[in-house]
Parts: structure tokens; C-alpha cells; sequence
């Protein structure tokens, strides 16, 4: 990597958050400051969804399968989510729960710590598309799924995070752009 | 951002250091989850003799409704604060269809109601009394203590639906939900 390059990381133009912000644009400073405290929030709900994977062995034990049988029977059965579950999160309730497992932990990891923020947080909006096609809707996952793609196009990871500095090093990895 | 890292996995090895405690389990005659926002769940309660609480319709079908649009969006809180304040109850708005019978008659509606549910107790407190989830047994409440009146039922989602399409076809109150 040449300096140049090095240079050309380093002049991006994504706000750092920071004391200096706010007494420079203290309007951005909180607009900033409130997408960062969602970000935050989100990664925690999601380590505890991760924790609780962990906790109830969806690795490894047989959970999943009672959870998802129990689902369908709350279905009509008929219905997307109750075929969703019947043909594909039932009879590989393995994979799918190896997937929901390391996925959570994977974009709580991502958005607590500000490390490929934009991937973590699409990584999350998959995640959503299926509780909800799993028959797990409410609406409350179209709120939470507006909040990810918040992160999808805003440079958060840039304002608080890991990706800034990785972008720097590495400025043509999309990962940490 | 180290400090980040530190508290992230602080929190992982935290989080695993054991199980929660594991759910006894049980076969559950009126199981509604204190969890689910958009179930739609019918519990046909029947009356145990022409003696028992004679003021008592012989038959209460209890149709526990969905959370709202902004209810179901409120649960998030719940969610986020769930470490602190776990989700254990539910109230769920609710309607009463009393019948002379589940198999003919006309129903008497009875909107506006609300049902508790009680995940750790398993029980669905209803006006005037409650319902053993386990069991099924439908109890009055009164100065005397809890007494015996009947059975209940949870019924599965397709014969839940047929039923309440019946009574709201037949419906005398002018409600239908």
C-alpha cells in the first residue's frame, strides 16, 4: 500500500463522533449521537438474542424443532409462513438454527463494535425477513427493519467504530466503507 | 473501541456462564403464549353441571384477539428491557361469546374484555375468575376462594377460526370483530 493511498483512505469525509463535533455542529452531533445510540440498541438485542441461542442449544440440541412445531400449529395452515415452516424451517431446523445462531452473533458483534457495519446490518435485515416470513411477524419487525437499513446507508460505522479505521488501511475493501 | 471489544465479550461470557432454567414441560390443555402478539386464540369454556355457578352461561367461547398495530410496535421496549424486566404476562383484549350451547344457539356477545395471561403461573385470568392452562379447569373467583365451575379448552387455529366465524354469523349483539 503506498503512502498515497494511505492518504487517500485517510481523507474521507465522514464525521467522527466526537466532543469537538458537538461544539462545532451540535445539531449533527445529536442527530449523530441518537442513530449511534439505535445502533447501539440493536446490537444488544441482538446479543441477547444471540445469548439466548447459545443458552438453549440451538447448535446442537433439538429446540428449534419444538419451537417451530408449536409455530405451525398457531398458523393457518394454509398460509406462507405455516408452508415456510412445514417445508423447509422443520425439516432443516439444524441448519437453521446453526444460521440464526452465528448470524445474531455475528451482527451483534458488527454493530456493538462498529466492524463492517453496513454488512452486520443487512445481515440483520435478512434475519428479520425471516422471523417474518416464518410466521414471527408483528410489526414491530417493520420499525426494527427500517432502523437496519438506517445502517445499511448511513456511515456509522465511520462515526463510531472499527470500520473508519479499517477503511483507512484498506480503502478499496467494501466491507469497511 | 477496545473498551467496546472488552465489554462485548464480557457480556458473550456473561451471557453463557449457564442456562436459563429449563421450562417445565408440560402438556397444556389452554396453552396461550404470553409472547405472541398476532395469535388469534379461542378457548371454548363449558360449564361443568346445570348446579355449578348457575349463573353462568353453560358455555363462554373466549376469543383472545391480536395486539394492535402500535402495541405490537411497543413490544420492542419489552424486548430491550427484557435482562431487566422479563416478559412474563400478557393482557390481550378479548371478546365472550355465551352460549346455551357450542353446538346450536345464538351467542350473546360480550366485547370490551380483557384476558391476563400468566406465563409463570399458568394461568389466563378472565372476568370473574381464571383458567388453569394445564389442566384446563375453569375456576370462579369469589369471597369464599376459588371454586370449580367447569372446563376449558384451547382450540386448535382452524377449528378456532370455523367457530368464531359461526358465532359472528350469528351474532345477535350487532358485534362482529
Amino acid at each position: 500500500m503506498t503512502t498515497a493511498s494511505m492518504t487517500e483512505g485517510a481523507s474521507h469525509s465522514h464525521a467522527v463522533f466526537s466532543r469537538a463535533l458537538f461544539k462545532t455542529r451540535p445539531l449533527l452531533g445529536v442527530g449523530i449521537g441518537f442513530v449511534l445510540l439505535l445502533r447501539i440498541l440493536m446490537g444488544l438485542m441482538y446479543l441477547g438474542g444471540a445469548l439466548n441461542k447459545f443458552q438453549r442449544n440451538y447448535l446442537f440440541g433439538d429446540y428449534p424443532l419444538e419451537l417451530f412445531t408449536k409455530r405451525l400449529s398457531e398458523l393457518d395452515p394454509a398460509s406462507f409462513p405455516a408452508q415456510y415452516l412445514e417445508h423447509f424451517a422443520i425439516p432443516f431446523y439444524r441448519l437453521v438454527g446453526w444460521a440464526v445462531t452465528w448470524g445474531e452473533t455475528f451482527v451483534a458483534i458488527g454493530l456493538l463494535a462498529g466492524l463492517m457495519t453496513r454488512l452486520s446490518s443487512l445481515g440483520a435485515l435478512f434475519i428479520i425477513v425471516n422471523f417474518a416470513i416464518g410466521g414471527y411477524y408483528d410489526a414491530s419487525l417493520i420499525v426494527l427493519g427500517a432502523i437496519c437499513l438506517l445502517f445499511v446507508f448511513l456511515p456509522t460505522g465511520h462515526w463510531l467504530g472499527y470500520d473508519r479505521r479499517l477503511n483507512q488501511r484498506y480503502p478499496d475493501n467494501i466491507f469497511f466503507k | 473501541m477496545r473498551t467496546t471489544t472488552i465489554i462485548t465479550a464480557a457480556l458473550f461470557v456473561w451471557g453463557c456462564s449457564g442456562p436459563p432454567p429449563a421450562p417445565v414441560e408440560v402438556e397444556l390443555r389452554a396453552g396461550v403464549s404470553e409472547f405472541c402478539t398476532t395469535c388469534n386464540d379461542v378457548i371454548v369454556c363449558e360449564r361443568a353441571d346445570v348446579d355449578t355457578a348457575a349463573d353462568l352461561p353453560p358455555v363462554i367461547v373466549y376469543n383472545l384477539l391480536p395486539d394492535t398495530f402500535w402495541q405490537q410496535v411497543a413490544t420492542i421496549w419489552d424486548w430491550l428491557i427484557q435482562w431487566i424486566k422479563p416478559i412474563t404476562i400478557d393482557v390481550r383484549a378479548m371478546t365472550a361469546y355465551e352460549l346455551d350451547s357450542l353446538d346450536n344457539g345464538e351467542p350473546r356477545v360480550v366485547p370490551g374484555q380483557q384476558a391476563t395471561v400468566n406465563g409463570p403461573e399458568r394461568r389466563i385470568a378472565v372476568p370473574g375468575g381464571y383458567i388453569d392452562q394445564v389442566s384446563g379447569d375453569w375456576y370462579r373467583s369469589g369471597t369464599d376462594g376459588d371454586r370449580r365451575v367447569g372446563q376449558c379448552e384451547l382450540l386448535k387455529f382452524v377449528d378456532g377460526l370455523a367457530l368464531l366465524r359461526r358465532l359472528q354469523g350469528t351474532d345477535q349483539g350487532g358485534e362482529t370483530s
